[in-house]
């Protein structure tokens, strides 16, 4: 039985062929990588791009993971990864595009009003992440969405803890900025 | 005392979290409430965790999870590149070895190298050109005939064509002719009425005349 299979059957599983099992492993991981593209990318097509990356090198790499982190934490190392050198690859950091936003609405999550809602929700936390550099919104996002310890976030991106704070706190003062000039308009 | 903004920077996730020890906290909750900047950083980053409670989960558009994964399947159609090579090798080896396949009466006939009997090729040759011949003469006859009825009714539309303009024209005429000879009766009968009005107008005259004559010599006798 799949349906409740740990991460590391669903891997093993996947390493001895089976497709079935590996997509398994994307379906329940692919909500929390795509919505952590489309927080990083700001942009629904770009976000589509990266998370097949992340998947692809994923699978590429499953022979690797040793299973010392959980495979949470290995996963948004790649994600992480893949999304810093998608931000600089593009030499920016992107803003959200209008033609862009989101319009997929989940049935039934509530009143076309409050879809509405949510999506200008949505639209302004992507507007306001876009404001920070690749490394500030990668650690921001980690933290405050993903919730990594900073230990993790280290890990990740190859950096040491007080890098990872020192940057959370440069990205929230940043935000704090572009908050009060909002405000202001 | 001053604000030390590192000992923020290192906590501050950990004061949002309610995960510090009461000295620390007390400390961190101090530098919040003297220090602007700190102050700025602790309501951003409220503000942040507030925005990962609001975030609405956008559901993941329809992609191909296990393309990548999946090894390519055999095909029904794998050998297709293999016949495709077999036939064409085939046919190089048929010219190599000059094969010849000759269809007669008799049956087929296969020979290599290009010895094939003269007089069967010939007789194979006169066979074909016979039936090439007799499907021609077939040919043309139905084209002659194709091409004779077409004309006839062509011609058959001209014809019908002229005869209904001629009819035309020759209503045209009559109806001239009639209206002519309407207007020519109608102008004789107005001279014969002026005719005999003169007539009249004279005869009148005559008579008085005769009256006037006759009185006179009435009176005379008396």
């Amino acid at each position: 039985m799949l349906l409740n299979d740990s991460d590391e059957k669903l891997i093993d599983k996947a390493l001895n062929g089976s497709q079935r099992a590996w997509g398994k492993l994307v379906r329940r991981y692919e909500g929390k990588v795509y919505n952590y593209c489309l927080r990083m990318s700001g942009s629904q097509n770009d976000a589509m791009d990266l998370m097949q990356e992340v998947f692809l090198a994923v699978y590429r790499n499953l022979p690797n993971f040793r299973q010392q982190s959980s495979f949470t934490t290995w996963l948004f190392r790649i994600a992480s990864n893949k999304s810093t050198d998608w931000l600089r690859s593009r030499h920016r950091v992107p803003t959200l595009n209008a033609d862009e936003l989101p319009t997929d609405h989940t049935p039934g999550s509530g009143s076309p009003q409050q879809s509405l809602q949510q999506d200008r929700d949505n639209q302004h936390i992507m507007h306001m992440l876009g404001e920070l550099s690749a490394e500030q919104r990668v650690v921001v996002e980690l933290k405050f969405f993903q919730h990594f310890t900073f230990e993790d976030i280290a890990a990740q991106l190859g950096i040491s803890t007080n890098t990872a704070k020192t940057r959370l706190y440069a990205g929230l003062r940043r935000l704090k900025g572009k908050m009060e000039i909002q405000n202001a308009m | 005392m001053p604000c030390n903004h590192q000992q923020v920077e290192a906590h501050l996730c950990d004061y949002l979290d309610g995960a510090l020890d009461p000295a620390l906290n007390r400390e961190i909750e101090h530098c919040i409430e003297t220090c602007e900047e700190c102050r700025e950083v602790y309501e951003s980053a409220l503000q942040v965790r507030q925005w990962s409670h609001q975030w609405q989960p956008q559901p993941v558009p329809d992609w191909h999870r296990t393309e990548y994964a999946i090894p390519k399947r055999k095909t029904a159609f794998e050998w297709m590149p293999w016949l495709s090579m077999a036939t064409s090798a085939l046919a190089i080896l048929m010219v190599v070895f000059k094969v010849e396949i000759v269809s007669t009466q008799q049956g087929v006939t296969i020979s290599f190298g290009g010895q094939a009997s003269q007089v069967q090729l010939a007789q194979h040759i006169d066979q074909k050109i016979n039936e090439l011949a007799i499907k021609q003469l077939g040919y043309i006859d139905n084209r002659f005939e194709e091409q004779q009825l077409a004309q006839a009714t062509v011609t058959k539309g001209m014809l019908q064509e002229l005869l209904e303009h001629s009819r035309q024209e020759r209503r045209q005429d009559m109806q001239t002719l009639m209206a002519s000879w309407l207007k020519q009766r109608e102008s004789d009968n107005a001279e014969m009425n002026k005719r005999v009005d003169y007539i009249l107008d004279n005869q009148i005259e005559n008579n008085q005349y005769l009256n006037r004559v006759l009185q006179v010599s009435n009176t005379n006798h008396l």
